[in-house]
Formats: C-alpha cells, structure tokens, sequence
C-alpha cells in the first residue's frame, strides 16, 4: 500500500481502536510486522522485540482515544516504539549493572551509547548475516536514523520528530553512519 | 517557459528535457530570434527561476524517501525535481538512497517475523489490563475480599487462596502469583504493571472478580 493511502487506513483504524478489537486487530497485523522488524534491527534479540511491539501497541490502544492527527499515525506509532526500545535497553543495562555489582549512580544510561543487544537469536545465515553484522556494529543512534530514513521512509523532519532530536542531528548522524557503513561493507552491496 | 507550463505540474525529468528544447527551437526559429529578451521576460525568468530553483540541497535530502516513492505533490515534487535536473550530487543521492533502501529490505527478507501468537498474547494483555483498570476504579479496591481469579491458558482457575488443578497447574508458581496479588492489594490496588509481570514470569494472565 502507498504511503497516503496507508496513512488514510491508519487514521481510520486509529479513530476506531476505542470501540473495535477488530480495529486493534487490523491496526496490529498493519503496523506490528514493521515495528517489530525495527525494534530487532536495534536491539538484536527476537524476545526483546516482542515485548516492545507488545509495549507499543498497548500504547496504541491507550493512546489512541488521544491522538489528535497533529504528526502522522506512522511517526506517532515508531515514536512510540523509540520510547519503548529506550526504556528496554535502559532497563535491561540496570539490571547488568545491579547483577555485576556496578554503581548505578556513576554513569547516566544513555540510549545512544548503551551496547546493544546480543544479537544471539537472530541467524539469517550468508550475505544478511554478515550485513546485519556489520549494521549492529554503527552506535544505536545512527543505526535508528538508518532504518527510519532507508528503511521505514520518513523523511529527515520526520525522524527528527520521532527521535525527539533536531534535524541538523539526523542529518550529521544519516551521513555519519553511511560513511560508517560503506567502510564496514567495503566491496559490498553500497 | 511556455503556456503548458503555467497549466500542467512537471511530473517528470524528461518533461524539464522537452520545455528546454521546445524553448530553445522557439527562440532560435521564431520572428523574435534575432531579438534580446525584454526587461519584463528577464524578470518574469528570473522570478520563476528562483521559485522553482530555491530548494537546496538540504531539503532535497529531507525529502528524499517520498521523492523516491513518488509520493511528493506539486509543487514540491516540481521543485524537488528541478533542482535535481541541475544537481548532479543530489542525483548521486538519490541513487545512493534507493540502493541503501533495497539492500536494508533485501536483508531484512532474512530476519525472523513476528510470530503468529503475537496477536493473541496482546489481546490477553489488552484484556488483563482492562479488568485492572476497572478494579482500580473500584471503590473497595482495598477490601481483600474481593476474589482474586487466575486463568492459565490451559484453563487453570485460582481463586483466593484456594487452586483447583484442571490441568498441570505449577503450585509454585500460583503461589507466587497470589503472594504477588495480596501485597500489590495491600499496597492500595494492583498496579497495571502487575499484568505484564505475571504474564513474564508466571505465565498466567489475571482478572478479578468483586465478591
């Protein structure tokens, strides 16, 4: 589906989510696939972005009464899931640091220069492994302005306004990370 | 610029190619060949020039996935195309971006999908968080009396302090569950994050029951 007819089903579906599972239902198989896909490029683990596509979508069902349609359903869904990947790796480096015995206090979590996950569940196996290999090895930040510019399609205000950083910053973090990349995919397929 | 232009939005580079050869053939071929243009053409060229021409490349940037996808309306999507008639870096960028945008989606074939369950574990948290939801609006949301029930997916039932073992019902972890329940109850109402918790590491999904 094009991009303005999708938002029109978006909104329509949003609009509808307070008195229709069957909504919630539609809304889910249209935007949980993507989401999910998004959430496991960041974090590299299948359980964790299961838990956050669940996260976002409950928050979709919560939300969704509120929405006003001031940005785009599509930005308010991914800014959503950011939210929820944020407050996963947050969490989950907490919980490294109490289990080693590290001083929480010492260092703010920052989202941006927290490692990502293990990427132990994901094996596609030939050429894909080793892109995604390469790919998780960009800092969290570039790898989210990668995906939702080349991937998901937004254009730079919008990823500024899911991300909740100026655009000058998507745009220095878009041409940081594909230097990044093609030094990293030397002889590959950019 | 011809009269075609002021009527019908450019959709396409080749259309830009077509004006400029139409323009050039009409000034070299017609009465006025042989004649400068006037003060007033000079303007109107240069005003609609700069209109047409003043995206940078800044913005042809910000713009690129829905100009790649076609999906920019006039006349941004004119100027969008102006500009990069005479920029040969965006052009470049362009095709940089759809050859990164199909190689991430090629790769991205190679992933694991979101699994069929995934659907009916967000119904059972949707339903598990609207019980809650009316507890806490529930005025006696202290009053321990209320019964506590649990349902497993393989249709355990708990109710209070009480277990009836339909199926393979875990007595430790039910009882974990009920301990967890009591002191959320204590600490005034059970939290809707208590929904997540039992599903994460009780595998059982709760609602309650007023007595």
């Amino acid at each position: 589906m094009s991009g303005p007819r999708r938002e029109d089903k978006g909104l329509a579906l949003v609009r509808a989510i307070p008195n229709s599972e069957c909504a919630m239902r539609e809304f889910f198989e249209e935007f949980g696939p993507q989401i999910f896909h998004y959430a496991l490029t960041i974090l590299g683990d299948t359980h964790a972005a299961q838990e956050v596509v669940q996260e976002t979508m409950i928050g979709v069902w919560r939300g969704a009464s509120r929405f006003t349609a001031s940005s785009s359903v599509s930005t308010w869904v991914y800014s959503i899931c950011h939210n929820k990947i944020v407050d996963y790796i947050r969490r989950e480096s907490r919980h490294v640091r109490r289990a080693s015995g590290a001083d929480l206090s010492a260092s703010a979590v920052t989202f941006e220069n927290e490692p990502c996950g293990t990427w132990s569940y994901i094996d596609p196996g030939g050429d894909s492994m080793e892109f995604w290999e390469t790919f998780r090895r960009l800092p969290n930040g570039q790898r989210e302005v990668i995906l939702l510019f080349y991937d998901a399609g937004f254009s730079v205000a919008e990823v500024a306004e899911i991300l909740e950083i100026p655009a000058g910053t998507v745009r220095s973090r878009l041409h940081a990370g594909k230097q990044r990349l093609r030094v990293l995919l030397k002889g590959g397929s950019l | 610029m011809t009269t075609r232009d002021r009527r019908e939005p450019i959709t396409h580079l080749t259309d830009l190619e077509k004006m400029r050869t139409h323009d050039s053939r009409r000034a070299s071929s017609g009465p006025n060949a042989h004649r400068t243009p006037g003060k007033k053409a000079r303007v109107m060229k240069r005003v609609v020039e700069s209109v047409w021409a003043q995206m940078s490349c800044a913005e042809v940037l910000g713009i690129m996935p829905p100009l790649a996808r076609c999906e920019l309306r006039s006349p941004e999507q004119d100027r969008a195309l102006f500009h990069l008639a005479s920029c040969p870096a965006c052009r470049r960028e362009l095709a940089e971006y759809v050859n990164i945008s199909n190689a991430i989606k090629s790769h991205r074939a190679a992933l694991p999908g979101l699994p069929p369950s995934a659907w009916s574990n967000l119904r059972e948290t949707m339903e598990t968080s609207r019980h809650l939801e009316e507890v806490s609006h529930t005025p006696d949301r202290h009053d321990l009396g209320q019964v506590i029930v649990a349902r497993a997916p393989s249709g355990h039932t708990v109710t209070g302090d009480q277990v009836s073992e339909h199926e393979h019902t875990d007595p430790v972890l039910v009882n974990r569950f009920l301990d967890a329940v009591t002191a959320a109850l204590l600490l005034g109402g059970v939290p809707p994050v208590l929904a997540g918790v039992c599903r994460g590491t009780l595998g059982l999904a709760i609602s309650t029951e007023t007595v």
